[in-house]
């Protein structure tokens, strides 16, 4: 089973369990639309996926593109899931330190870190983006925007 | 009432008049330019500040700011496919593939000058229906916004990014999530997983940040590339033939205004609809649609044009009725309240001379903003050749301060991170963002007015009601125009083959 393929699953399972969770409700809050769009999304996103694994064994025995109902397997952008951990792991990061300490803290010293370890960038230049988003953000979110 | 506009004007373009609509509209721009951050936010951050002027003064601040947001809006969605607000969500399908063919200047140039021309077209529209306005607001009803809303979401056929199979999934999961919360008719919370967060629902800036903003930056940092590539225009060349397109395509630039700005006149409807109506409206009536999402500068014009259209539109019921269409429109209300005038029917009689400063600077405002914004295009397209190491991350960091600001929830931002990677895998495997977000923003308006229609027409009234019918028939006509259009040229065009290999066969 392809990363496509599990994805299609997800969107699966997520219809199922709204369409199940509509049960705890009444009236039109449960069997008016929330019950008729997640039944609709489970089945197309089922048949969906009956189709692409078809299709992509049907092109495995053939040894040629599927003709699916989808985009054919090789138009999926490929996916880097090593590149997309380590951003999330230092967005994660960026999260609780402004969560924790302050956005002021956070925001120079996540686009100085991910600059230099993520990106490769040279250290000066990561600095001077970082002081100058800081000093930038500092301004409008700390010194013009009350919500902060 | 008309005697009124020459005194407005004088107030407008005295000292200080000038110097507060040139501050608000600067203001306002600021925050159009920054994702997440919009007119109810800039109107409540000036509102204190504006108490301790004059009412005329206080109003061109305040209307100067709101007005210059959606205009600004337009640039982050054009160069980083990141939506000012929610009102610019439509201008990135095609202004953002216009930035990565290296063509930011020319997108921007088209926004601004739509925005601008779309602002006058709905300050006129404004000043003809104001006499007749008590009449339009009161023929829309419940059966009038559903089937407005039934139209919003019926431009997902129209989109065509990815499959049409895929396309009403992602619909389907983007009405899903609109699901979530209260239930507008019986107040029971669904789907809230125990959370206070989820009590009110998906909030749409977050995920309108994560699925366009975020997912972008994702994909620039894993591909390594600047937003525009190697070909980029520089200049004011690329600008001035943006604004030359608008008129070029000036039936698309009416068409859109028109259609913002009776949209702005039903309340609650707002600028977010206005603009994808606006851009369906322009592919369902393009003879060549096949250049859509892909960087048509019509694809820009139309929702730019609605966008600002709207708020003309949107001042009639605020004026006539005192009814709020939208969170902008409430403070509005509020601050006029602080000053002592009430909006409503007694207001046209009582100070005209207020509604014109109003429409006035409503318009200069534009005007503005507009000349602000093709002075500073060239400069501002200077940042798609930027390294994406440089750019990405800085759209990330304010992505994700942009989805805090808006309601001051730390949840939001879990959510824009969650919703970045659901954009991406969207992408990734063909789905449509889009028709998510479409789905998402009309989703409790459906429901809530499909109930109400019910409750208080029934099917049969609520399909009688001449402006319904005439909205049903329109939906039917911009799904059914296209192939019915494309039938004749198919036809001719297949004729003219056969006629053409008879001439070749009679000539052998």
């Amino acid at each position: 089973m392809k990363a496509r393929h599990v994805f299609t699953l997800l969107v699966a399972t997520l219809s199922a369990a709204m369409l199940a969770g509509a049960f705890e409700y009444a009236g039109t809050a449960a069997f008016g639309f929330p019950f008729a769009v997640s039944g609709l999304v489970l089945v197309m996103a089922l048949a969906l996926l009956v189709a692409d694994l078809r299709a992509d064994r049907a092109a495995a025995a053939a040894g040629q593109a599927p003709d699916a109902p989808t985009p054919p397997p090789e138009q999926d952008r490929p996916v880097d899931w090593a590149g997309l951990a380590r951003i999330y792991g230092f967005l994660a990061g960026f999260l609780v330190v402004a969560h924790f300490v302050s956005y002021l803290v956070a925001v120079p010293a996540f686009l100085f870190l991910f600059g230099v370890l993520f990106c490769n960038e040279r250290k000066v230049p990561s600095a001077v983006l970082a002081a100058s988003v800081g000093l930038a953000v500092f301004v409008i979110f700390d010194q013009f925007l009350p919500s902060f | 009432m008309y005697d009124a506009i020459l005194p407005a004007l004088g107030v407008i373009f005295s000292w200080p008049g000038i110097a507060f609509l040139i501050g608000g509209t600067l203001i306002g721009m600021v925050f159009g330019i920054l994702p997440g951050l919009g007119g109810g936010q800039v109107l409540a951050l000036l509102l204190p500040v504006t108490f301790a002027l004059e009412p005329e003064y206080a109003i061109i601040m305040l209307i100067g700011a709101a007005g210059a947001v959606p205009t600004a809006g337009s640039v982050a969605g054009i160069l980083l496919n990141t939506p000012g607000s929610a009102q610019n969500v439509a201008t990135t399908f095609d202004g953002y593939p216009l930035a990565r063919q290296g063509k930011a200047g020319y997108a921007i140039g088209a926004a601004a000058t739509s925005s601008l021309l779309g602002a006058l077209v709905g300050a006129s529209v404004l000043i003809m229906i104001l006499p007749l306005g008590r009449q339009i607001v009161l023929s829309f009803s419940y059966p009038e916004y559903f089937m407005i809303t039934v139209m919003g979401l019926c431009l997902i056929a129209l989109l065509g990014e990815g499959t049409m199979w895929k396309g009403v999934m992602s619909a389907g999961l983007g009405l899903m999530l609109a699901f979530v919360g209260a239930d507008p008719i019986e107040g029971l919370v669904r789907y809230d997983l125990g959370t206070d967060y989820l009590y009110d629902g998906i909030k749409l800036v977050p995920v309108m940040i994560g699925l366009f903003a975020i997912s972008e930056a994702l994909s620039l940092l894993l591909d390594k590339k600047s937003v525009a590539g190697e070909r980029i225009e520089f200049g004011m060349s690329g600008v001035w033939r943006g604004s030359l397109a608008v008129f070029r395509n000036f039936g698309t630039f009416l068409r859109g205004s028109i259609l913002g700005t009776l949209i702005g006149i039903i309340p609650g409807v707002g600028g977010a609809v206005a603009n994808l109506i606006a851009y369906g409206q322009a592919k369902a009536t393009a003879k060549d649609k096949s250049s859509f999402g892909k960087g048509d500068i019509r694809g820009v014009i139309a929702p730019e044009s609605a966008n600002n259209a709207k708020d003309g539109g949107a001042f009639v019921p605020t004026l006539i009725f005192g009814i709020p269409g939208s969170l902008d429109m409430a403070i509005l209300i509020g601050a006029l309240m602080v000053f002592g005038i009430t909006p409503g029917p007694r207001l046209m009689l009582d100070s005209p001379d207020i509604i014109m400063v109003l429409i006035g600077t409503l318009v200069f405002g534009n005007v503005l903003a507009g000349i602000i914004m093709l002075g500073w295009a060239p400069y501002l397209a200077r940042v798609t050749a930027l390294r994406s190491t440089t750019v990405a991350p800085v759209i990330l960091v304010l992505g994700l301060l942009g989805s805090y600001a808006t309601y001051g929830n730390f949840g939001d931002m879990i959510v824009a991170l969650v919703f970045g990677l659901v954009g991406y895998f969207f992408q990734a495997y063909g789905f449509s963002r889009v028709a998510l977000i479409i789905a998402l923003v009309l989703g409790g308006l459906i429901e809530k007015n499909f109930y109400q229609s019910m409750l208080v027409f029934g099917i049969e009234g609520s399909l009688t009601r001449p402006i319904t019918l005439g909205l049903l028939l329109a939906t039917i006509a911009m799904l059914v125009y296209p192939a019915l259009r494309a039938s004749p040229g198919a036809l001719l065009s297949r004729a003219a083959r056969r006629s053409r290999s008879k001439e070749s066969k009679d000539e052998g």
